[in-house]
């Protein structure tokens, strides 16, 4: 019993230890490294070999696959190491402490990263998760299970990804939510969505909820695999890694540089300077594959218009300087600045690597958060940080009146469009995208021929479904436009496909019908039989 | 010159010849050795002045560079001078009066005990730069663990391209196909590009939601007054529904009780203890009539004890013989109904057309609860998961500016969640760990009888 099938394909979590010879804490370590997670079973008693209540169980042929994972033996080295260094502590034996510590073993993880993400494309697939966590541990000091490098080692990582996206123009939407800052960047045609931190003061963590070593396990996994990400795409792009710019001679002449790799690290920190390329800069200009059979031409239509949305999102602040208050986050706001070629700096005093000042003639918006603003320059627009977000997002330049100092903003609306929400559109949206919706005139066709060319490119996708069904008739309507038909097609457009009613048929109606068709046959019996169906169906 | 036989070396034995006429002489005669101090000689002049002759900066450098490997090596690693020992500290003379022996217990140092014969061959050796084996394997181990130290990888640092292989084209081309499988795998382990492939269930997520889940419009810090709208009303459908589960949770308990007061409670109990106890002023005959009738015709038995009644033979056999008639009376209906079961095709056709029909709906059902069970988080261990509450600022919190924008959510818990939620780390609490009491105590031995304490 219990020997073949579910029963022997699942194994409890103190059978797993027993045979891995490890610790749970260990454990629990290598299963995160190597991406083994618990199971849930379709019957538990049969898996669980009969024992009732509820166990963590594995799958049998992952424990066997960790038997032959190198690693063990390092975590059994480092519990070694522990225990000689407790001793020595203990016996206040300093020279076999510093001995100890010169040797101390270090796990590896780059076969690991390579067995996980086989391919580059992988890895980048799973960068969501990876960018959060590295983002909000370079926010903490060094805790109770946090090593005190890792925090500096998540914040170089981070700041070189961000260089990574500037340099590729690959960042497409923003969403400033009470949480934090969501950024959605295309990285080798994958959508990569990653959360950073408001930078507020630093709110206690409580360990009661968060599991710190787990947490810190994660980040060491996801750390070397931002590392290599990093290496790679750097490569992509010609840049030299680890990031350097070309330090002009005048200035290192200047001043005796204290410590060089801080200055440079400093310097890249501040997002504003262009990375020393090693080759030329590679553009990439995927072209449109033209496919002439496919009768989905609205669909070509649309993703023809997000390819050129794109193109010109690139160069969204080329040619603009931007002045960033003291008072607005700075990091974020830069980011998302330089992303679309734009040049920014901010004050002095704030940060380093501020390259140009605030009384500078050629600045053309300053970003301001307060109600007032003392002295005010003329050749210069004052701009909330909202009308940046919302910019990028509707990928051209909103016009500034709406976001002047002191000036009610706009709501702030998500570009991520959720299936589940779809639906929904809220009138301040569809007004936004629309603002000629409210007066259509019948009469006039250019106009709206526009407008509902502009529908289709932006309500397209949240619409795809109704467009879907009735990509017939308006495929028929698009070659000839007449009045007529611009008025049947704005029917059409308010038509919606809805659940439909299921036919039930009632049971008992059809046990009477079926009772009268019988009752008709028996009628029909001929008459030497109908002595012999007499009998037998005395005999039921 | 020719030797002579007796002074012949092993195994050579020269044939003595006679130097009679000038050819013989001139043949047998052995000038090397002046030819080849003329030789030098002409040598040296060609060159210049004579060797001899040549002052000593000409001929010789002396090297002023630092030789560091090499003076590393032969450098002694001298030990730490040993304190005294705190435990001979008491050997030592402690009194004012001088012992008159100067140097009772002196004994010789270890150098002192080595042999000079020993010494001084040590110390040539060591002049000559002679090593012993050890040392010398001493000295390559060093230098490999040197040299393995500097190679070890840093932990912040990236030198290498990971996917190079896999990325760049690096493939096997097309010309290969033809090989045989065994031919391939043999090319390819002994030139050492033989790659383990992972099995595909080890790259399968077990999820199926993205990681980073968009965020509810509402959720915006300058939100449109509808999105705001819609997080608050599902922000309050979760509330109502707790509330909903609270409130039937006190009516099927808390209510069905009655209330009562403090003294009441108190006397109820009273009078609830007291319950058979004899009370005082009562005449005591009588209350025992009245008790034991009382008890008399109270005293049921509602479980009483077991009796042993055996059952005779008989009794047996016309119990087998009841239940074997039972069987076959029912064996023999069973016969019967199945010659009318003919009549009752239809009606059974019937029958498993409903059976199938209900399979069909359960089976159906049971498709749809597990496509919603799939996106549901996982039950992997004792623990429920528990989902974080959503995020919103109420309208008052709402200030329309980036500046006063109040940040509600931790990023590393929803992390956390987000990782339970996937199926990747399975729910847990933090465990007690419960530090053992370490009991003290001293030694008979070592009491003094003045301790306040236990030890």
């Amino acid at each position: 019993q219990y020997e073949s099938g579910e029963g022997n394909r699942y194994v409890s979590r103190k059978t797993a230890l027993k045979m891995l010879q490890l610790s749970l804490k260990d454990f629990r370590k290598l299963c995160i490294l190597k991406g083994i997670y618990p199971r849930e079973p379709r019957n538990r008693k049969r898996a669980q070999k009969g024992a009732p209540g509820i166990k963590t169980l594995y799958h049998l042929k992952d424990i066997q696959f960790l038997m032959h994972e190198p690693i063990i033996w390092k975590l059994r080295d480092y519990k070694i190491f522990a225990k000689k260094m407790g001793k020595a502590r203990a016996l206040r034996d300093f020279e076999a402490i510093k001995r100890y510590l010169e040797n101390r073993p270090h796990v590896t993880l780059d076969h690991i990263v390579k067995e996980r993400y086989p391919s580059f494309v992988d890895a980048i697939r799973d960068l969501d998760d990876c960018l959060s966590l590295l983002f909000m541990f370079s926010t903490f000091p060094s805790l109770q299970h946090v090593p005190r490098d890792q925090s500096a080692l998540c914040r170089r990582l981070t700041i070189e990804f961000l260089h990574a996206v500037i340099a590729s123009q690959a960042l497409r939407n923003v969403f400033v939510s009470i949480k934090g800052y969501y950024f959605q960047a295309e990285i080798k045609g994958q959508k990569v969505t990653w959360i950073v931190p408001h930078h507020f003061c630093f709110a206690p963590q409580s360990t009661m909820e968060v599991d710190f070593r787990i947490m810190s396990t994660f980040v060491q996994f996801y750390s070397v695999l931002l590392g290599f990400v990093n290496f790679r795409l750097y490569h992509l792009l010609n840049l030299h890694y680890p990031p350097t710019f070309a330090v002009l001679s005048a200035d290192a002449t200047e001043k005796t540089l204290v410590d060089e790799e801080a200055f440079v690290s400093e310097r890249v920190a501040a997002l504003n300077v262009p990375l020393f390329c090693t080759g030329p800069t590679v553009e990439e200009e995927v072209e449109m594959d033209q496919f002439p059979m496919i009768e989905d031409q609205t669909k070509l239509e649309e993703v023809k218009q997000e390819a050129e949305k794109v193109k010109k999102q690139k160069t969204l602040f080329k040619g603009l300087k931007f002045f960033i208050n003291r008072e607005v986050p700075r990091e974020p706001v830069v980011f998302t600045i330089r992303c679309f070629g734009g040049e920014v700096s901010w004050d002095k005093l704030l940060f380093v690597g501020a390259a140009f000042d605030e009384s500078d003639e050629s600045i053309t918006h300053q970003i301001v958060d307060r109600p007032h603003m003392g002295k005010q320059y003329i050749s210069r627009y004052y701009v909330q940080p909202q009308w940046i977000f919302d910019s990028v997002n509707a990928c051209e330049l909103l016009p500034v009146e709406k976001y002047f100092l002191g000036a009610v903003l706009p709501p702030h609306l998500s570009p991520f469009i959720d299936k589940t929400r779809q639906l929904y559109v809220t009138p301040e949206e569809r007004a936004l995208e629309d603002p000629s919706l409210a007066e259509i005139n019948p009469e006039d066709e250019e106009e709206s021929e526009d407008e509902e060319s502009e529908k289709k490119d932006e309500e397209g996708e949240s619409e795809e479904e109704v467009l879907r069904d009735d990509e017939e008739s308006e495929k028929a309507n698009e070659t000839e436009l007449n009045k007529k038909d611009e008025i049947m097609e704005k029917k059409k457009k308010q038509m919606s496909v809805s659940m439909g009613i299921v036919a039930r048929e009632d049971p008992t109606e059809k046990r009477h019908q079926e009772r009268q068709e019988h009752k008709l046959r028996e009628k029909m019996i001929k008459k030497k039989h109908r002595n012999l169906y007499r009998s037998m169906m005395k005999g039921r | 010159m020719v030797s002579r036989q007796e002074s012949i070396g092993v195994g050579r034995i020269k044939k003595r010849v006679s130097k009679k006429n000038k050819k013989s002489w001139r043949k047998y005669t052995d000038i090397k050795d002046v030819d080849s101090f003329l030789d030098e000689k002409r040598l040296e002049e060609r060159l210049g002045t004579p060797f001899a002759d040549r002052q000593d900066h000409e001929l010789f450098q002396i090297d002023k560079e630092a030789d560091e490997g090499q003076k590393a090596d032969l450098v002694v690693r001298l030990k730490k001078p040993q304190k005294p020992i705190k435990c001979f500290a008491i050997l030592e003379e402690r009194s004012a009066v001088p012992d008159p022996i100067k140097k009772r217990n002196r004994v010789r140092t270890p150098e002192e005990r080595k042999h000079p014969l020993a010494k001084k061959i040590k110390a040539d050796r060591k002049e000559q730069g002679i090593l012993k084996k050890k040392e010398v394997i001493a000295l390559r181990n060093r230098a490999l663990a040197k040299a393995k130290k500097n190679n070890k990888p840093k932990k912040g640092e990236f030198n290498a391209d990971l996917w190079e292989d896999t990325d760049n084209g690096n493939t096997v081309d097309l010309d290969v196909e033809w090989l045989t499988p065994t031919t391939k795998y043999h090319m390819l382990k002994h030139t050492g590009k033989l790659k383990k492939k992972m099995p595909d269930k080890f790259l399968t997520k077990p999820y199926e939601i993205p990681a980073v889940e968009s965020p509810h419009p509402g959720m915006s810090y300058n939100p449109s007054y509808g999105d705001h709208q819609n997080l608050l009303q599902e922000v309050a459908n979760k509330e109502l529904i707790l509330i909903k589960e609270e409130k039937h949770l006190k009516r099927v308990t808390s209510k069905m009780f009655s209330r009562v007061t403090e003294d009441e409670k108190e006397s109820m109990r009273m009078k609830e203890m007291s319950e058979g106890l004899p009370e005082a002023g009562e005449d005591k005959l009588k209350q025992n009539l009245d008790e034991g009738s009382e008890t008399d015709s109270d005293y049921r038995a509602i479980n009483p004890p077991a009796k042993n009644i055996k059952k005779t033979l008989k009794k047996r056999r016309n119990m087998k013989e009841a239940k074997k008639e039972q069987i076959q009376h029912k064996e023999s209906r069973s016969e019967k109904k199945k010659n009318s079961d003919i009549y009752r095709l239809k009606l059974l056709n019937q029958e498993l057309e409903a059976k199938d029909k209900k399979l069909a709906k359960l089976r159906e059902k049971r498709e749809r609860v597990k496509a919603i069970k799939e996106k549901e988080p996982k039950q992997l261990s004792k623990r429920k998961f528990e989902p974080l509450d959503l995020e919103f600022n109420l309208g008052e919190d709402l200030k329309g500016n980036l500046r006063s924008v109040k940040p509600e959510g931790n990023i590393l818990e929803d992390r956390y969640k987000s990782f339970q939620r996937r199926n990747i780390i399975e729910p847990t609490i933090k465990q007690r760990t419960r530090r053992a009491k370490v009991k003290r105590y001293e030694r008979k031995s070592h009491k003094m009888g003045w301790e306040t304490k236990g030890y």
